[in-house]
């Protein structure tokens, strides 16, 4: 019993934990950030198999964690609300090349990091050749290019019409 | 202004659920540092705040009030050995139920269980003090009243709190 019940806690105290590090964490894994999860998942490992080592403790953690994993899974899909809850909602932090510092700020990524992921995406260059940045549930900065930017069929950079 | 309102194009935005959202991280940052804090003081075992003595005759006993289980605990009776050349220490029946002696120093000439809880029995020091270290595991958490008797010395009661 006290398998499933630890599994059950070390569950929730892990996705609360991990949540309040942000989302810029998880789509943006720094080497800080990557020590970090390690460091959880090693302290997380110990206190979860204590002492009892058996075949039967490990089998009772594993699925435990599976049987929570597809169970909120599935409640993401029947209730989107609670989806929006769990998994958190998509943000536009940029839109048509004005940055809305604020909800950069509060989201704690900076103009720079949504450069990088423009460049990275469509090869841009500058803000102003942004329609819209949107910073996503996953962590991850989507990036909308404006319609007159296209990148060159060569790789190229970009270039208007 | 444009930062407080919804927009539906390109993805339809919940603002004020995500601004729910930051605050609540935010909540969550000030409470794993004030627990940090606490943690610091000792109050969720080793620390300044958890080491606690307590006294009666010639029996002093110095304990962690506040523990964890599995973790390894530092219990250290000194006891004035006032006649005799063997002094004895008794600890109540729910410490062997609920821990689990990993070391003593000075090994006992002898131990034994019984109703009155774990005996052990040492060789009595040429100084009159004697100092016994104990150390244990708490196998299971929650509150655990506890008592100490050396023999005609003294007799002490003490509570321990172990975290899971």
């Amino acid at each position: 019993m006290d398998s499933v019940i630890k599994s059950l806690v070390v569950y929730f105290i892990l996705w609360l934990v991990i949540r309040a590090t942000g989302r810029r964490t998880l789509g943006q894994l720094t080497v800080f950030d990557f020590i970090l999860f390690l460091i959880i998942g090693g302290a997380a490992s110990r206190a979860l198999m204590g002492q009892d080592y058996s075949l039967t403790h490990a089998f009772l953690v594993i699925a435990t964690f599976v049987v929570v994993d597809v169970a909120v899974s599935l409640l993401e899909r029947d209730v989107p609300r609670l989806a929006h809850v769990l998994k958190g909602v998509p943000t536009v932090v940029v839109e048509n090349g004005d940055v809305l510092s604020a909800r950069l700020r509060r989201a704690r990524i900076s103009e720079e990091d949504v450069l990088e992921a423009a460049r990275r995406a469509h090869g841009l260059e500058r803000m102003d050749e942004i329609k819209f940045a949107i910073f996503e549930a996953s962590g991850r900065i989507s990036i909308i290019p404006k319609r007159n930017i296209v990148a060159g069929g060569d790789g190229s950079a970009p270039h208007g019409d | 202004m444009r930062e407080r309102h919804n927009r539906n194009y390109p993805i339809p935005e919940s603002i004020r659920l995500q601004n729910a959202f930051w605050a609540w991280e935010r909540a969550t940052w000030i409470v794993l540092a004030v627990i940090l804090l606490i943690a610091l003081t000792g109050l969720l075992a080793h620390g300044p705040l958890s080491k606690s003595t307590v006294m009666d005759g010639g029996l002093s006993l110095t304990y962690e009030r506040f523990q964890r289980v599995t973790a390894l605990a530092r219990f250290n009776a000194r006891i004035l050995v006032s006649y005799g050349d063997e002094a004895s220490l008794t600890l109540s029946p729910p410490f062997a139920d609920n821990f689990q002696i990993a070391d003593m120093e000075p090994r006992p000439l002898r131990s034994s269980a019984g109703p009155q809880g774990l005996e052990f029995v040492f060789q009595a020091p040429t100084t009159g003090e004697l100092s016994v270290v104990l150390r244990a595991h708490p196998r299971s958490f929650g509150r655990f009243d506890l008592t100490a008797a050396a023999g005609p010395e003294g007799r002490v009661a003490f509570s321990i709190l172990v975290y899971p």
